[in-house]
């Protein structure tokens, strides 16, 4: 039987570290709970979902404290994405557990790139209120909630960059306006496997108290302390992942 | 851009929901690990706390506009709530 107690220190680790190096906690939580704890990812994706939701919530609570959300572009953004997030949650089932081992590898190797990759100088700008969202935008934001909902993610990985393009606002606020809207595809998305009886309802407890935590804690973490140390051995295990999950369902495939 | 003051209606639900969130789901795992309870059955109440979280936030959040006389975004904020009842449908029959 798993037992709770870790899969609660796994949602408090994925909360401590995902908010420390400002990342979702799904790319922590799963591979944690597939390599660490030895559980199906097909079951560990509909988890990470239901923790990520709840998780939106805190996030979203400290980006609200310091006005760093735009509540207009979150509304059109959540719509969006609860439709890309609720077909993701809907497909995950048709997609062959190798592909998704592979695909998130790969989201794993492009968020180390991410961390790695010197950060833009686009600091506070002038304000240019975009109410409306371009298609293309539009395209995008549904792709992400796809691709979360079958992976698990949050998608602010992929999304924040582009809405960094796409609207000249400080990063911070795109964070805060992302980590609000994801919440409601995510909630979407968990209702679906739930009802479709694909969530692992004995651990959506743990998990989610363990990301509830760790989140504050690592937002707290996060403003204070600038340790390269810690960010260069989580990324370390981080590519460690990537490899552990991706070699073995590349290898079977091929 | 709609601002959200700090004492506004958004922001007040969000500082109610994060304690009531980890007190609920933080008993259960500590009934679990400390004394073995069999609490899957409170678990789902979890994940319908969670969604009534969420109907919640997206409700507020249309109220907020209304008061904001912002028709556009009001409507759009109930789509969403829509949208979120709508996916318990949808899970259950597709």
């Amino acid at each position: 039987m798993m037992s709770e107690g870790w899969v609660f220190l796994g949602g408090l680790l994925a909360g401590i570290l995902g908010g420390f190096l400002g990342l979702g906690g799904g790319l922590i939580m799963v591979p944690f709970l597939t390599l660490g704890l030895g559980l199906d990812i097909k079951s560990v994706i509909p988890l990470s979902i239901a923790a990520i939701a709840a998780n939106s919530i805190a996030t979203c609570n400290e980006y609200l404290k310091r006005d760093l959300v735009d509540l207009s572009l979150a509304t059109l953004l959540a719509l969006l994405s609860i439709l890309g997030f609720v077909s993701g949650a809907m497909l995950m089932d048709l997609i062959p557990r190798n592909w998704l081992l592979i695909t998130f590898a790969s989201l794993i190797l492009y968020a180390i790139f991410n961390i790695l990759k010197p950060q833009g100088g686009k600091t506070q700008t002038e304000e240019r209120p975009n109410r409306t969202l371009s298609p293309p935008m539009m395209l995008v934001t549904f792709l992400v909630g796809l691709l979360a909902a079958m992976l698990g993610i949050g998608g602010g990985l992929i999304m924040v960059p582009f809405l960094l393009a796409y609207s000249q606002r400080d990063i911070s606020f795109i964070r805060g306006t992302w980590s609000y809207a994801y919440g409601f595809a995510a909630t979407a998305a968990t209702i679906i496997y739930f009802t479709r009886g694909q969530l692992l309802i004995e651990l959506v407890a743990p998990l989610v108290a363990g990301i509830l935590i760790g989140g504050k804690a690592g937002g707290w973490l996060g403003v204070r302390t600038k340790s390269t140390a810690v960010k260069y051995l989580f990324l370390i295990l981080l590519l460690y992942s990537a490899f552990k999950m991706g070699y073995p369902a590349l290898k079977e495939l091929l | 851009m709609a601002k959200i003051q700090t004492g506004s209606s958004v922001h007040k639900l969000h500082r109610l929901l994060w304690p009531i969130l980890t007190a609920y789901f933080l008993m259960l795992t500590l009934a679990e690990i400390m004394f073995d309870w069999p609490l899957a059955r409170f678990a789902t109440g979890g994940v319908i706390l969670l969604c009534l979280a969420t109907l919640a936030r997206a409700l507020v959040m249309a109220t907020h506009f209304h008061q904001a006389k912002n028709k556009r975004l009001s409507i759009l904020s109930l789509a969403l709530a829509l949208l979120i009842i709508l996916a318990a449908l949808i899970g259950q029959f597709a």
